[in-house]
C-alpha cells in the first residue's frame, strides 16, 4: 500500500488530513467492534469453564503442586491475548507443560495413597502415565488417548514455529477435561 | 573520531538516505476488503494477524540497529529517529518508531504544532492508519483509546475549513 501527496496549497492538504483523521477514527470504531464480536462469539464456553474451575478445585483439594493452578489462569489469559501464530504456539506449550505436570503429580498422589513407590523422575509423562494404568486408575484405552494428546500436543506446539487458533482452543479444552478425568479417578481412592 | 550519538546518527540517516518516495512497507498474502460501509467513507478491513507481513528493509534495518546498541545509545535512539521526520521517509520513521518505540512518543512530535510541516503530519497519520489497519492486533486497548486521543487533538488543531462558496440562490456549490 504505497501513497502520493497531492501536490496542492496548505488548504487543500488540511482538508486531506481532516479526511485521514475521519478514516482513522472509523477504523479504530472497526477494530474495537471485530475484537468485542470475537470475545462475545468465540471465547465464551460455559461448560469448559465450569469443568475448569471443577478441576482448579480438586486439584487444590488434592494438594497438587500450585503452580499448576497459575498456569492454568495464565493459559487463559495467553489465548485470550493471543493474535499472531507464535502466541497460539505459546498456548499449546503451556497447555503440554500443564498436561504433564497434572499427570506426574495425579501419579505421585495416587502412589502417596495406594502406598506404591511412584516411579522414579526420569522421561516425562510416560512413566507417570504408565502408573496411573498400572495402578488401574485409568484403562489402558484411556491411557492412550492421554498418550494421543500428549502426542498432538508436542507436534501442534512446540516443534513448530506456529500454530492455529483453534488448535491452541482444542488442546487447551482437552487438557482441562482430561486432566479432570484423572484427578476425578485419583480423588475416588480418598 | 565521531562520538557513539555522532556515528549512530549518521547510520540512521544512511539508512533514511535509501528510502523511496512511496516505500512498500508490506506484503499482503490475502487480498484486502474494505469494511462495511457506516454512512461515512469506505476504509479497508482491518487485517487478520497472518494476513500481511511486514515487508520495509530499512524500518528491519533500523530495528536491528536499535537493537545492537548499548543501553546509553538506545536511549537516545529514537530522539535521533525522530529529529528525521520529514515528508520524505516519514513512512519509514513512523513505522521504526512503533516498532522500536510507542505511540506516545509520536503524539509528543504531534503535540508541537510548529514541529512539523502539514504534509509531515498527513504522511505521519496516513502511516499510523495502515499500521492500525495491516497489524490492529498490536494495538492494546490503551493505545486505542490514546489515538483516539491524538486523532481529536489533531482535528482540533486544524484551521476550520473556509465557507464553501454559494451558487446563485444561495445554494452551495457542488464538489
Amino acid at each position: 500500500m504505497s501513497f502520493s501527496l497531492p501536490p496542492q496549497g496548505p488548504q487543500v492538504v488540511a482538508a486531506h488530513l481532516r479526511e485521514e483523521l475521519w478514516s482513522v477514527g472509523r477504523t479504530l470504531q472497526r477494530v474495537r467492534y471485530l475484537r468485542l464480536r470475537q470475545e462475545l462469539t468465540e471465547a465464551v464456553n460455559p461448560e469448559i469453564n465450569t469443568d475448569r474451575q471443577t478441576l482448579v478445585s480438586r486439584l487444590e483439594a488434592l494438594g497438587f503442586r500450585r503452580e499448576i493452578v497459575e498456569a492454568l489462569q495464565e493459559l487463559d489469559r495467553r489465548l485470550y491475548e493471543a493474535a499472531r501464530a507464535l502466541d497460539f504456539k505459546g498456548v499449546i506449550d503451556l497447555a503440554r507443560t500443564i498436561f504433564e505436570k497434572i499427570i506426574e503429580d495425579a501419579a505421585k498422589k495416587a502412589a502417596q495413597l495406594l502406598k506404591q513407590s511412584p516411579p522414579s523422575a526420569g522421561k516425562p509423562f510416560q512413566p507417570w502415565k504408565q502408573f496411573l494404568i498400572d495402578a488401574d486408575l485409568i484403562t489402558s484405552d484411556e491411557g492412550e488417548l492421554l498418550q494421543k494428546l500428549y502426542n498432538y500436543l508436542s507436534n501442534a506446539g512446540a516443534h513448530k514455529l506456529g500454530s492455529a487458533p483453534e488448535q491452541a482452543r482444542v488442546t487447551k479444552n482437552m487438557v482441562v477435561e482430561l486432566g479432570l478425568l484423572v484427578v476425578g479417578r485419583v480423588q475416588t481412592l480418598k | 573520531m565521531l562520538s557513539p550519538t555522532e556515528d549512530l546518527q549518521q547510520k540512521i540517516r544512511l539508512i533514511l538516505s535509501q528510502v523511496g518516495s512511496s516505500p512498500a512497507i508490506y506484503t499482503v498474502r490475502r487480498a484486502p476488503l474494505l469494511a462495511p460501509s457506516t454512512g461515512g467513507g469506505r476504509d479497508v478491513e482491518p487485517a487478520k494477524p497472518g494476513d500481511v507481513e511486514f515487508a520495509n528493509e530499512q524500518v528491519l534495518l533500523l530495528r536491528t540497529l536499535y537493537t545492537q546498541c548499548s543501553p546509553a545509545l538506545k536511549s537516545e535512539f529514537l530522539r535521533l529517529l525522530l529529529v528525521q521526520l520529514h515528508e520524505h521517509g516519514a513512512e519509514v520513521v513512523v513505522h521504526a518508531t512503533l516498532e522500536i518505540g510507542e505511540l506516545s512518543d509520536l503524539k509528543l512530535v504531534l503535540e508541537d504544532p510548529n514541529r512539523l510541516a502539514l504534509g509531515t503530519r498527513l504522511r505521519l497519520w496516513r502511516t499510523i492508519h495502515q499500521k492500525l489497519t495491516m497489524e490492529s492486533h498490536l494495538f492494546t486497548e490503551t493505545d486505542l483509546s490514546l489515538l483516539d486521543l491524538m486523532r481529536n487533538a489533531e482535528l482540533d488543531r486544524l484551521p476550520e475549513p473556509p465557507p464553501r462558496p454559494r451558487g446563485i440562490h444561495g445554494i452551495p456549490r457542488a464538489g
